[in-house]
């Protein structure tokens, strides 16, 4: 007899899936600090809980996702989390630096499957819009190893997760703003018995035409950027099936389109519409799950993932595309023992196909990744973690991946743990290292990285009104054979990659929540630094050169505000981003900024239907700022947006 | 009370926090000011990594063995652009090409102070100030040669060549462009010859492909060295020519791919230098290339080349970080080493 409920409890701690025989809890640290804004009926649900091991994993609130639903998650995440990102301005190029690493070691899930391009190795967070999934998560460090090699500097998750408390709805949204800033999108969602489906869409363009400050001038002078105009085009859809209380289906599609001027630095000769990009992505992934009676799980999932991309300079004469598929089939399996030993394996096979006349020949890659996992409960206070995996790619030979770790709970409530952990990853060569022509070195050897963590985590609900979150990790990592281009000693004009460098990368960093709810008022605050030291090593004596990596800040903080009132809501966000040295030898540095963004919203019903309005203001102080060194960035801008929400 | 002291506390953290937060120069050199009027020594160009605008200017004090660092910046608190191409000196005025900026910055040859710039260019690269008081400028993206009034600095004319022209060399009354590019699909093996005195291009003379630098020795022949294509195509070639674009000698390049570049001549101009890895000399009156180097590369990836009174040999490392100066004698030994800006590639003397 099938009962499939849904439960989401009042403070949207915990999601579970309620089922006619089994009972399983995926505990969530980060939820218990932001209320949904959904009003549920609250329902006592009591089972065993089964923890799973966090280390530093940081949830974006979802609060946060829907005030940024119109925005990239390069946007978002440069607002709340302590990351940093080389962007090249509004709808333009932006990678990660995460912990000091570059942008090739840190992964990008998607539902579990990653999407870094084939090519490059890296992904570009413009290109990821945050209404494209339900949860995002940030894996920073070693933990990102559970999901896979090569987030040196961690991995982050995009994931797309059923929501059987939604109604049958409808929504659309219209925002407009400064610099020819336009966003139509909307969302459906049907529910019909157990199958769940879930349509959104927007199509978003900008002119990006805003004014700056050019000091590279005799005579400093106001300029208008010109030649950053973008636009981008996405459809989504997911399809959840609970086929009976046992087996569940899901089906996820992802596509988009996007076209965009790329801007000159104002260093160098302005030429408008010298140089463009169209990219196109495609991404499909079908999942089947099985939990049987005896706590034993099974997964097969498969995925498609699609990329063209097409530069054009029209200077240079340069008309490139290259275009990249990539299959995914993935199995796994975990066990649950009423010992409270969890073992978990995986099985993932991964085959590239590239083909772009910068390589000499099509390229096939295939790369099968081994998992396994044991997690044990020593009584109440002790968790001890051990996983390992192993990858298998043609050409080139990975070391086994070891990760430990072990958890203390001093509390019988647990809402204090203490962790540590070590773990070794490696990250394979992208293909353009390996084949592109001129310069691929097919010799490289894949990045090694070795990486030591601890932390902390404490939680503590006062009155059920308030909450406090704290999380502090430090870390020190090392990579070796860290994957750098040079000009090949002989013929300068040819850049080479070869295992170059050595780098050392420690820091820490702290994230804080606090939450409090009276009446129809709620305030929820995160405060969240990051320091990091990146030093590289020199090849002869291992020796620090002391020396900050470029373009990897110390020092990071974010502070958000998000208070609502009634049918009122207010957010005030603030990022600081420190210095960033330009180059290796610290002689050249980027100013630190501090941006300040706020934002107001109003909602009121009509009949069953529900609007409303916002207005945001980014950049409230007019600062000029930079990511990367002479690409100018907006001063103060503003968004106004209307949505309009059908429910049934 | 106690609230009053807890709004003081705020506005004090809020204001240590702004402060922190405070501006800083975008380089920490100094501003004083430089004078190299009568001082013996050279300029060093560094390019800087394209589209970081990191170029600077060094300057290398033969007596004093003092660098000065990033001289333009000094002067002016600004920085000099996005990929330093080339310098050259005209009276108590140096002109630098700043390729990927599109400009021309003139300075004070005595303290680097900008008197002008120049604009409107798509890609400079090389400049040539011929005895007829014009300046000749080649660009990367255009199939032409810029002239410029050099007391103006207006663009009076361009020369259609046909092709995207490199480097320029005077011969009397000719100008020897090299036409290095393959931009547009356009032949790179070819030099045209351009008549100073009507400014037209009177012929192009097939050499081998990449012709990339020349010098003019002491009998007023052209010595043009030919790199071979970006992907080994042909052999790499040195040639010899007369004023009049006749070849009198060719000599071909051996061994494990070699890429040879930065041909320059010494001050008496009867020997002939180049990069091919290491650093080689001949005799312009040698039939032969020679196979052994004059200075050895050891593992240093040497970049920039200038046999004048001292031979300057410049390695930029990894290419992210400041390079280094190396100084030899004329003999070949080795007087002294110092680090100069971000891929330093070229030298002017002060002279």
């Amino acid at each position: 007899m099938l009962i499939f409920d849904r439960v989401l409890s009042q403070d949207n701690s915990s999601i579970a899936h309620v089922q006619s025989d089994s009972l399983q809890i995926v505990h969530s640290y980060h939820n218990k600090i932001y209320p949904d804004t959904i009003k549920l009926k609250s329902i006592t649900v009591s089972a065993k809980h089964i923890e799973e091991t966090h280390f530093s994993t940081y949830r974006i609130p979802k609060i946060v996702m829907e005030a940024q639903k119109e925005r990239s998650l390069g946007e978002m995440l440069q607002k709340v989390a302590p990351i940093y990102l080389k962007d090249y301005g509004p709808g333009n190029t932006s990678t990660i630096t995460l912990r000091g690493t570059n942008a090739a070691q840190t992964q990008i899930y998607w539902n579990g499957v990653p999407i870094n391009a084939a090519g490059t190795g890296q992904t570009d967070f413009s290109t990821i819009p945050v209404m494209s999934g339900d949860e995002i998560l940030i894996l920073p460090g070693l933990v990102s190893l559970e999901k896979g090699s090569g987030g040196l500097g961690g991995s982050i998750e995009i994931n797309n997760n059923l929501r059987w408390n939604e109604n049958n709805r409808c929504e659309a949204n219209i925002e407009t703003g400064s610099f020819g800033y336009q966003s139509y999108g909307g969302k459906a969602a049907i529910r019909y018995k157990t199958l769940q489906s879930k349509f959104y869409t927007r199509f978003q363009s900008a002119d990006n035409d805003f004014e700056y400050i050019n000091n590279t001038l005799a005579e400093p002078r106001k300029e208008k950027r010109v030649g950053a105009s973008n636009h981008q085009w996405l459809v989504g859809e997911d399809f959840y099936l609970n086929t009976d209380s046992l087996n569940s289906i899901e089906i996820h599609i992802f596509t988009q389109s996007l076209h965009r001027d790329i801007p000159s630095p104002i260093s160098s000769v302005q030429l408008p519409e010298n140089e463009k990009m169209k990219s196109d992505d495609a991404r499909i992934m079908a999942s089947w799950r099985h939990q049987s009676k005896n706590q034993f799980r099974l997964g097969l999932k498969s995925a498609w993932t699609y990329n063209y991309m097409n530069y054009q300079n029209k200077l240079a004469a340069i008309n490139s595309t290259y275009t990249t598929h990539q299959g995914f089939l993935i199995m796994n399996a975990s066990k649950y023992w009423k010992n409270n030993t969890h073992l978990e394996s995986e099985i993932r096979f991964q085959s590239q196909v590239a083909r772009t006349a910068n390589y000499a020949n099509n390229i096939n890659r295939n790369i099968t990744s081994l998992w396994i996992k044991l997690n044990h409960h020593l009584g109440s206070f002790v968790n001890l973690y051990a996983g390992m995996r192993k990858e298998i790619a043609e050409s080139t030979s990975t070391p086994l991946l070891p990760i430990v770790g072990v958890e203390l709970f001093p509390t019988a409530t647990k809402n204090l743990a203490f962790y540590m952990a070590f773990a070794k990853n490696s990250r394979i060569p992208a293909l353009n290292d390996l084949y592109w022509v001129p310069g691929g070195n097919p010799n490289l050897k894949p990045e090694i990285s070795h990486h030591l963590e601890s932390g902390l985590r404490f939680q503590q609900n006062l009155l059920n009104r308030i909450s406090f979150g704290l999380q502090v990790n430090a870390y020190s990592s090392r990579i070796k054979d860290w994957i750098a281009w040079m000009p090949d000693s002989v013929m300068i004009s040819i850049w080479k990659p070869s295992n170059l460098k050595h780098v050392k990368a420690s820091g820490f960093e702290i994230l804080m929540d606090i939450g409090c709810t009276w009446s129809k008022t709620s305030l929820n605050s995160r405060l969240s630094y990051a320091f990091n030291i990146t030093n590289e090593e020199t090849e002869d004596d291992h020796q620090e050169r002391q020396l900050q990596l470029p373009y990897t800040p110390q020092h990071i903080g974010n502070f958000s505000l998000y208070l609502v009132h009634h049918s009122f809501g207010f957010i005030y966000s603030m990022n600081y981003i420190g210095k960033r040295f330009i180059n290796y030898n610290e002689s050249y540095v980027l100013k630190p900024y501090l941006l300040q963004d706020v934002s107001f919203d109003y909602h009121f019903s009509v009949k069953k239907h529900e609007i409303k309005l916002t207005l945001k203001f980014y950049n409230l102080l007019n600062v000029q700022w930079e990511n990367i060194a002479y690409q100018p960035m907006p001063g103060r801008y503003f968004h106004l947006g209307f949505s309009f929400l059908l429910n049934h | 009370m106690h609230y009053k002291n807890f709004f003081y506390f705020l506005c004090f953290f809020f204001v240590m926090f702004i402060s922190a937060c405070s501006d800083e120069p975008e380089n920490p050199e100094n501003s004083s000011e430089n004078n190299f009027s009568g001082r013996r020594g050279f300029f060093i160009i560094n390019e800087g990594l394209f589209q970081q605008a990191n170029a600077s200017i060094d300057f290398y004090d033969l007596d004093t063995k003092e660098v000065l660092h990033d001289i333009f910046f000094t002067a002016n608190q600004r920085p000099l652009g996005d990929v330093a191409q080339s310098m050259n000196k005209v009276g108590n005025k140096i002109w630098i090409v700043v390729n990927n900026s599109g400009k021309i910055e003139i300075v004070k040859s005595k303290d680097f102070k900008s008197i002008m710039t120049l604009t409107g260019f798509t890609s400079p690269r090389y400049l040539l100030f011929h005895t007829n008081g014009k300046a000749y400028l080649s660009d990367l993206y255009k199939e032409s040669l810029y002239v410029i009034d050099t007391l103006t600095g207006q663009t009076i004319k361009e020369i259609s060549t046909g092709k995207s022209c490199e480097y320029l060399i005077e011969a009397g009354n000719y100008i020897f462009a090299l036409n290095w590019s393959s931009l547009n699909d356009s032949l790179n093996n070819t030099v045209t010859i351009i008549d100073a005195l009507s400014d037209s291009a009177i012929k192009s003379v097939i050499l081998t492909k990449e012709p990339n630098s020349a010098a003019i020795d002491k009998n007023g022949n052209i010595w043009i060295l030919c790199s071979g294509g970006f992907f080994y195509e042909e052999t790499p070639a040195l040639y010899c020519m007369n004023p009049q674009g006749e070849i009198l000698k060719k000599l071909e390049f051996f061994g494990n791919q070699p890429y040879p570049t930065r041909l320059c001549i010494n001050p008496s101009r009867d020997t002939l230098f180049y990069l091919n890895k290491d650093v080689y000399r001949m005799g312009i009156a040698d039939n032969d290339l020679p196979s052994l180097p004059f200075i050895q590369a050891n593992n240093r990836s040497l970049y920039g080349l200038d046999a004048g009174n001292y031979i300057l040999l410049s390695d930029p490392l990894d290419y992210q970080q400041n390079g280094n100066i190396y100084v030899y004698s004329r003999s070949g030994q080795l007087l002294s080493t110092f680090q100069a800006g971000m891929i330093p590639s070229s030298f002017l003397w002060n002279e």
